[in-house]
């Protein structure tokens, strides 16, 4: 009698359980999937931000046949605009059919007026929300970020997936050149430190869109000032991580060009804190192959290497020197050498660190530049330089 | 008199405790909040702090060889000091347990997203814990050595994957807190993971070993379990860096961050159900303890038909013993350390005084402390 | 409908006790009977008593003759037909019965009459035995029961009139399956016998292969109505001892109608009857049942059946088969890891599946989650359902394809897989992923022949689970499982024995023949090693070995010894 009791109160509660909906259970063509988010300053209303989503398209096609992306779809482009996120995905989620689901999102873009104004807001939303992922890279749009997700590119119809996967392959070169959410949140939450971020614009060559990469843009207070251009940029990565597989082109003089490939650079930066004197030095090893030379007819290849070697590390150096050199003019510190005082030495910071502003565009910086190049490639002589040697043929 | 008449042998104890704390892996959140970036020397501090309570619970174990904690009490203060402190040890490991499935669930809730009630999954979670608490000890710890090898391959597989992400500057600056902190994460971090191996007295009269070996089951034990810690402690830290103390589960933020090549990449989910498996074992083991002590507070002959009342119990207590989670953080931060401690390190040092003072355990007529190995049945 | 047979399921729980009272109220009723019936020296008497008894077999023949000086002595012998080998009884019984030159009658004249007659009954009676019967297999009772009983198993009754003893003579001669290979266990490599349905076959097979005094074979009759006879087979000093009294309680204690198979043995004895692991391992093969002894196994031989029982059975032994030790060790590591992975893929596939679509999104690349987008976008059912649909088909399949005459079936199934995979993904009910998920779990699920019933229950109760909650109803299915296994027990020795406990041997490595020293702890006892251990030697040879070899021309002591 007891065991029977027991069975029939036992299905009694259990069924309620298993007769309920599940909750999260959602098939695959209930999502919305977004690859890619924007967010502009409205136009008419300076407080409200637009949103807007790039979602991909997914037509059931001829029923059962299993097809890659459709290369022919066009992804859904939707946008809205209030004062919060939070708002607008209500508001969006009420106009549409299916689900958003925000967990596949390639790339986070902010117009160049919005991050005028101040992104930690918004940053803060993604880090938040347990949907988002925090290795995504964070781009700044030079004019309207939902341009950017409504261009018709070549290479791929869904432009987020583009840009994601274009900063996947830079990450090739170096780490630090792919800001992920993770990283700009980092930065953003020191008080001392600027965080720069790549931008993008959208430009029109012979009928056809493309996304060019056209610089960094430094934030300052959290807030996006001064922006620098593309090839400046190699003077932050050579002494903040190292670089792999990059040219280089040194121009001599008019004639004279060569492209070095940058194998392997790697930096070894340390701060030495004298007081109120504050020298950066930086230790630099570089490896580097040939990769095209033009003119420098006169000279041997032995010489040539010696002279390429010497050119290198002046460009280096001079690199270094000229973005080091617009941080201090901006009065920026985005190479994070209050965070490298502070690691080193705790209380020097605490000294130092109300004062940082007027210290920091006094900063030494002393480099130390080793440089070997190491092969020629396939020739080792150009044809140029084979028709002065043999002159009889 | 023993309850549960099943036993479990001495490795399978050593690895219990091993598997113990390393189930405690998800409450880092706790300090590093407190000590950011230090939170490693407070994880070496607690451990070394706390090794001396170890040494205290393995001498109540060897003096009472075949008594469990309530019994313990009973011979120690008398009957009814005893069976009085023995109901508040009582609400103390109904706290643990709730405690613990509450964490379980609010980690799945978040990790996996569900939009799934917290009730569903405690009472799912209950069910797989009432039905191996019924069949005894040996059910409950079998997979104990599986498990912690399990654990720490995972750990040592998370850090290789992360390992490019570490930078290990992110340790400095050391000592950088204000120094209140620091002793408040000791005591946080001592009585939270550490001090809940006063459960494992609850065992006593089921294991099987000499009393030589009880002080190096235990010490190993503990050392697996402090050292897995201490790792997943340093991993958290060298990736996260900064931020590590905004997260309410750093853990599962570090393996958000794996991105090797193309297959590595989203398998934190993976991560979070290896860790759903290995964590339900102590929401397991302290249901059976908690249903141990009420079956010897009662003096019951077996326990089977209280699992499934206990279970019951506890599932609204989970649902309604904290409003939300803040409540939760701030209490483990400044409220329940100091009730823990009073029920981990201060009860059993007065144990071993009383028991001194009144010169107990007498010597018994016939010599049975250590047991025979019991063929046949259990290993 | 439906509601009435839960009713009355739940009240079997509630009445279970009152089944085993009919049984003792017949078992009163039998001996009282069997009382009865004794011979008598009248012969027609017997004939009577024994035709009454079996009246209306007409199967059971007769045939009286007589014998002796002057054909003075009748007799009759009975036979069941088709259970005696005619050649046999003549041999043995006619002929010899028929040139016996005894000298007895009873009608000799004496002083003492009952003296004589008894006298002269037991001097018949000896010189029968001794001079006249020529069968290696005699018997002699004087219960007309016992005499039904040796009919049935095949001998010829002989009565003799005048003698209250009647003869039972071995005879056995009916039709029976040649020794093969069994279909259900092939092997590439290995002895290719198989048991077969003759309980004589299949100890002599055993018997061959252990040729030790030690090897015990232990005879139960089972069954009232079939009298089956049941042999326990295992080595003595190496099996343990309370399982063995265990064995021995259990079979006792069965009383039933009808034994027609071991598996109905096997259900009676096993130690969890309600689990849907199997307690007791089953093998049709002599070469792993004997391999199972010598570790400290019991094997149970059924009449009337080829397969044999062996008891414990613990689950790391449906991961092991017995190619695994004919081949060679490397490889037969990588098919026993194989196997395992195969098994978790046959029972976790499709509820991971349904996970990963339904649940965890996110876990799923995004390339590859759009082309699953894509190639889902027209089917009607939900993943679950669909998962439901292709499952139940296949077990529709495998179930029409086990009883379909030989020749119609491979056509059958091909058509079946052609219609289940293609056509249903072109029809656009099921998706394409869906189909090649199941058809894995599938064929995985067959690697595993004694676990295939375990598989299917818990495939659909993963796939309720992940239905239900995703990953942590997984995860917490798998928790139930493993809490469930370790808590059966095979008659002592639990079942998970060697694989959580400290001493892993032959687990996941198929370890060389010659570093298994030991044989399984918790199964034997006694005498515990089964081979010295060798490292064999290094291949070319070393100077040492060259020296053995080449002394005495590499003869052992004991050649040397027999020359």
């Amino acid at each position: 009698m007891k065991k029977f009791v027991a069975i029939i109160s036992l299905v009694f509660i259990l069924s309620p359980i298993i007769l309920t909906a599940c909750w999260d259970n959602r098939d695959i063509e209930e999502l919305h999937i977004v690859t890619g988010i924007a967010l502009d300053v409205n136009k008419t209303n300076d407080n409200f931000i637009d949103v807007t989503l790039q979602i991909t398209n997914i037509q059931p096609g001829d029923a059962g046949k299993s097809q890659s992306v459709g290369n022919d779809d066009k992804p859904i482009i939707i946008k809205k605009s209030s004062k919060t996120i939070g708002d607008i995905l209500k508001k969006l989620n009420n106009e549409s059919n299916k689900f958003i689901f925000f967990h596949h999102i390639e790339v986070i873009l902010f117009s160049m007026d919005l991050a005028k104004k101040g992104i930690n807001n918004y940053i803060d939303f993604f880090l938040r929300d347990t949907r988002s992922r925090l290795e995504i890279p964070v781009i700044i749009v030079d004019g309207r970020a939902e341009d950017v997700l409504r261009v018709e590119l070549q290479e791929e119809n869904q432009s987020s997936i583009f840009l994601a996967d274009s900063f996947q392959g830079a990450k090739t070169i170096s780490k630090e050149i792919h800001v992920r959410l993770i990283d700009a949140a980092f930065k953003l939450a020191c008080k001392h430190h600027c965080p720069i971020i790549p931008v993008v614009k959208v430009e029109k060559e012979m009928e056809n869109d493309k996304l060019v990469d056209i610089g960094f843009v430094m934030f300052m207070d959290s807030k996006a000032t001064t922006m620098f251009a593309i090839d400046d940029i190699y003077g932050y990565l050579f002494v903040k991580d190292e670089v792999h597989f990059t040219d280089l082109e040194i121009v001599a003089s008019e004639t004279d060009i060569v492209v070095l490939k940058i194998n392997k650079l790697v930096p070894s930066p340390t701060v030495i804190v004298q007081g109120d004197k504050i020298i950066l030095e930086v230790g630099i090893n570089v490896d580097a192959n040939i990769g095209e030379v033009e003119g420098f007819v006169e000279l041997e290849p032995k010489e040539q290497l010696k002279l390429f070697e010497e050119l290198l590390k002046k460009d280096v150096e001079n690199r270094i020197l000229k973005t080091f050199a617009i941080a201090q003019e901006n009065k920026c510190d985005f190479y994070g050498i209050s965070e490298m005082i502070n690691k080193k030495n705790p209380r020097a910071w605490a000294r130092l660190k109300d004062r940082w502003k007027d210290i920091f565009p006094t900063v030494e910086v002393k480099l130390d530049v080793k440089t070997a190049v190491k092969s020629t490639g396939q020739t080792n002589q150009t044809l140029e330089m084979e028709k002065i040697r043999n002159d009889d043929r | 008199m023993m309850i549960d008449k099943t036993q479990i042998s001495g490795k399978r104890f050593m690895f219990t405790v091993a598997y113990f704390i390393q189930s405690s892996i998800l409450l880092t959140s706790f300090t590093l909040s407190l000590t950011r970036q230090d939170s490693w020397l407070t994880v070496i501090f607690s451990f070394t702090l706390f090794l001396p309570m170890i040494w205290v619970y393995r001498t109540i174990m060897v003096q009472f060889p075949d008594k469990n904690l309530i019994q313990v009490l009973e011979t120690v203060f008398g009957k009814f000091v005893g069976k009085l402190i023995g109901i508040g040890f009582t609400w103390f490991f109904l706290n643990l347990t709730t405690l613990n499935l509450r964490d379980l669930g609010v980690f799945t809730i978040i990790t996996v997203m569900t939009d799934t009630p917290l009730i569903v999954l405690a009472i799912m979670c209950m069910f797989v814990a009432v039905y191996s608490v019924r069949k005894g000890i040996n059910v409950v710890c079998r997979y104990s050595a599986a498990f912690t090898t399990l654990q720490i391959t995972i750990i040592i597989i998370s850090i290789f994957l992360v390992f490019d992400q570490a930078k290990f500057n992110n340790f400095l600056p050391i000592f950088d807190q204000p120094q209140l902190n620091y002793l408040q994460g000791v005591h946080v971090m001592s009585t939270i993971p550490f001090g809940e191996l006063v459960v494992l007295l609850m065992l006593t009269p089921n294991i099987r070993m000499d009393k030589k070996l009880v002080a190096k089951y235990w010490y190993i034990g503990f050392a697996i379990g402090g050292v897995s810690f201490l790792l997943v402690m340093l991993r958290e830290i060298s990736v996260l860096g900064n931020l590590a103390h905004l997260f309410s589960l750093p853990s599962l933020t570090t393996f958000r961050l794996i991105h090797v090549g193309t297959i590595f990449n989203r398998i934190e989910i993976l991560f979070a159900m290896a860790l759903i498996l290995l964590l339900t074992f102590k929401v397991v083991f302290l249901t059976y303890v908690t249903v141990l002590t009420i079956a010897q507070i009662m003096e019951l002959e077996n326990f089977e038909n209280l699992c499934a009342v206990i279970g019951l119990l506890i599932v609204p207590l989970v649902i309604t013993i904290y409003p939300n989670s803040i409540e939760n953080q701030t209490s483990g931060q400044q409220v329940v350390p100091f009730i823990w401690m009073i029920f981990e390190i201060v009860l059993p040092i007065f144990i071993l005084i009383v028991a001194a003072v009144k010169n107990l355990p007498k010597q018994k007529p016939k010599t049975t402390p250590i047991k025979q190995p019991q063929k046949n049945e259990n290993n | 409908m439906l509601f009435r047979f839960l009713i009355r399921q739940l009240f079997f729980l509630k009445n279970s006790h009152e089944s085993t009272k009919k049984d003792e109220e017949d078992k009163v009723s039998e001996e009282k009977k069997e009382e009865e019936l004794k011979l008598t020296t009248n012969m027609l008497d017997n004939i009577n008593k024994l035709e009454n008894i079996l009246k209306n077999c007409t199967d059971l023949r007769m045939h009286q003759f007589s014998f002796g000086k002057d054909n003075a002595i009748n007799a009759v012998i009975f036979y069941f037909d088709g259970m005696v080998n005619f050649q046999t009884s003549i041999d043995s019984i006619l002929r010899p019965l028929k040139d016996w030159k005894g000298d007895f009658t009873l009608t000799q004249k004496s002083k003492n009459k009952k003296n004589t007659e008894n006298i002269s009954k037991e001097n018949l009676l000896n010189s029968i035995k001794n001079d006249a019967i020529l069968s290696p297999d005699t018997k002699d009772t004087n219960t007309v029961s016992d005499l039904i009983e040796y009919l049935f198993v095949g001998d010829t009754v002989l009565l003799i009139n005048g003698l209250e003893i009647g003869f039972a003579l071995g005879t056995q001669g009916w039709e029976k399956r040649p020794v093969e290979e069994p279909l259900s266990e092939v092997v590439v490599r290995g002895p290719r016998e198989g048991f077969t349905e003759s309980y004589k076959v299949n100890t002599s097979l055993l018997r061959r292969k252990i040729r030790n005094e030690k090897l015990k074979i232990e005879e139960i009759i089972v069954g009232r109505k079939t009298k089956t006879k049941i042999a326990i087979v295992y080595l003595e000093g190496v099996a343990d001892p309370t399982v063995l009294k265990k064995v021995r309680y259990r079979i006792g204690e069965i009383k039933v109608d009808s034994i027609l198979e071991s598996s109905y043995i096997e259900q009676y004895i096993e130690d969890a009857p309600f689990s849907i692991f199997p307690t007791i391992g089953y093998t049709e093969k002599p070469d792993v049942a004997a391999g199972k002894i010598l570790e400290g196994r019991i094997a149970i031989i059924v009449d009337g059946s080829p397969i044999v029982l062996t008891i414990p059975y613990l689950f790391i032994e449906s991961m092991q088969s017995s190619e695994d030790y004919y081949n060679r060790w490397i490889y037969a590591s990588m098919t026993r890891i194989l196997r395992i992975v195969g098994y978790v893929v046959a029972v976790f596939a499709p509820a991971f599946y349904i996970a990963l679509t339904t649940f965890h999104h996110e876990l799923i690349p995004t390339k590859l989650l759009l082309t699953i987008a894509n190639s889902r976008a027209g089917t009607p059912f939900p993943v679950f359902i669909e998962a439901l649909i292709m499952i139940f088909a296949f077990e529709l399949l495998r179930e029409a394809g086990i009883r379909l005459p030989r020749a119609v079936g491979q056509a059958i199934t091909i058509v079946g897989a052609l219609i289940m995979g293609d056509a249903a993904v072109n029809a656009g009910i099921v998706g394409a992923t869906m189909v090649v998920v199941v058809a894995g779990t599938a064929v995985a699920g067959f690697m595993i022949p004694t676990q295939t019933e375990a598989i299917s229950i818990l495939r659909l109760l993963m796939i309720f689970l992940a239905a239900f909650t995703g990953f942590y109803g997984i995860a917490m299915g798998i928790l139930l499982l493993l809490a469930h296994l370790a808590s059966l027990n095979s008659f002592g020795v639990p079942y998970l024995d060697h694989i959580t406990s400290f001493k892993m041997q032959d687990i996941f490595m198929r370890p060389p023949h010659w570093a298994m020293q030991k044989r399984p702890e918790d199964i034997a006892r006694g005498d515990m090693t089964r081979r010295e251990f060798f490292i064999p030697p290094k291949r070319p040879e070393t100077e040492e070995e060259k020296e053995k070899v080449d002394k005495n021309q590499g003869k052992t002591k004991q050649q040397l010894e027999e020359e």
